[in-house]
């Protein structure tokens, strides 16, 4: 696991109250939505909201292209690695 | 207003440290203190639910949790003066700082959220009230309950939680010593009647869940809890 992807993983699960779920546990390539992580669309706006808060990135109206990016921690941390380099 | 009669036929609190009814008679005699750092018990329920409980929703949930039984089905209503102060200045906070505002906070910043909550929880489809009336909070959630009851014989749930209160806001809430959550199992009966008296004294210093506890531990026959607004007048059969 990446630094960026144990940071994200960390920030998840502390902003969304996931007391159930380890850090050290999670695989960085696990469904956020469909798979270990159970989450539901208000987790991916709060998700959203944290990108924003945390690395100043602003999510696009792309559904295609969002849903690509949220798929799992993984996706995430190269999204915001992709955005802070751009 | 007519007298309104009543049976509770159970009851459960919490505060820190206050989690039985021994617990709660000795702190109406002075012997305990709500100070213990203790949080009330959730594990009962689902994680995937639990995880959108705030403190005081977690509260609600473990008292009102011993007034049920399984499976049962019943109305709820629900009262506090102050709600969910932390979200509020949470989202405050936000917009004082130009971030957009956290959904969950945002959904669950509503009166009604915790009933809500509790309402998803239970898989109960029952109609549930929630009241914001100042000091006369439970006195109220007992008049809708008293309406519930001319409808059908009860249970009717009634709740009752304050929070502790947050910066900056603690300098304008006197009523809440300590964090509280009362649940009372109503049913229709006479064991205890409630009146609204035109004559109010001076406000009392505690909410009326902690005016309740105190006089009920101490088995008083008839005790008064005033607000700004009323003077409630409680008896006991």
């Amino acid at each position: 696991m990446s630094d960026l992807e144990a940071e994200l993983t960390r920030l998840i699960i502390e902003t969304l109250g996931l007391e159930d779920l380890r850090a050290s546990d999670m695989d960085p390539a696990a469904l956020l939505f469909d798979g270990d992580w159970g989450l539901d669309s208000v987790d991916a706006l709060e998700i959203g909201l944290l990108l924003q808060n945390r690395y100043r990135i602003q999510i696009g109206d792309d559904k295609a292209q969002n849903r690509a990016h949220f798929e799992s921690v993984r996706t995430l941390a190269a999204f915001v690695a992709a955005q802070r380099t751009a | 207003m007519a007298a309104i009669p009543f049976s509770i036929t159970r009851w459960s609190a919490w505060a820190p440290g206050l989690d039985s009814s021994a617990a709660w008679a000795a702190w109406s005699r002075g012997a305990a203190r709500a100070d213990t750092p203790t949080e009330p018990d959730s594990s009962f329920v689902p994680a995937g639910m639990r995880r959108r409980l705030s403190p005081l929703a977690r509260m609600v949930f473990a008292v009102a949790r011993d007034v049920v039984d399984e499976g049962e089905s019943m109305p709820t209503v629900f009262a506090s003066r102050h709600g969910e102060l932390d979200r509020t200045v949470e989202l405050l906070s936000s917009i004082a700082r130009d971030q957009d505002l956290s959904p969950t906070s945002f959904g669950l910043s509503v009166h009604n959220a915790i009933v809500g909550q509790w309402s998803m929880f239970r898989g109960d489809r029952s109609e549930v009230t929630a009241i914001a009336a100042a000091g006369d909070g439970l006195e109220l959630a007992l008049v809708e309950a008293a309406a519930l009851l001319q409808e059908r014989p009860g249970p009717v749930l009634v709740l009752f939680a304050e929070g502790d209160t947050p910066e900056p806001y603690t300098g304008f809430v006197s009523d809440v010593p300590f964090r509280h959550a009362l649940a009372l199992r109503v049913e229709r009966g006479a064991e205890w009647t409630l009146a609204r008296d035109e004559a109010r004294g001076a406000p009392s210093a505690e909410s009326a869940a902690l005016v309740w506890l105190r006089a009920n531990a101490a088995g008083a026959a008839a005790f008064r809890h005033d607000t700004a607004r009323s003077g409630w007048v409680w008896s006991r059969a």
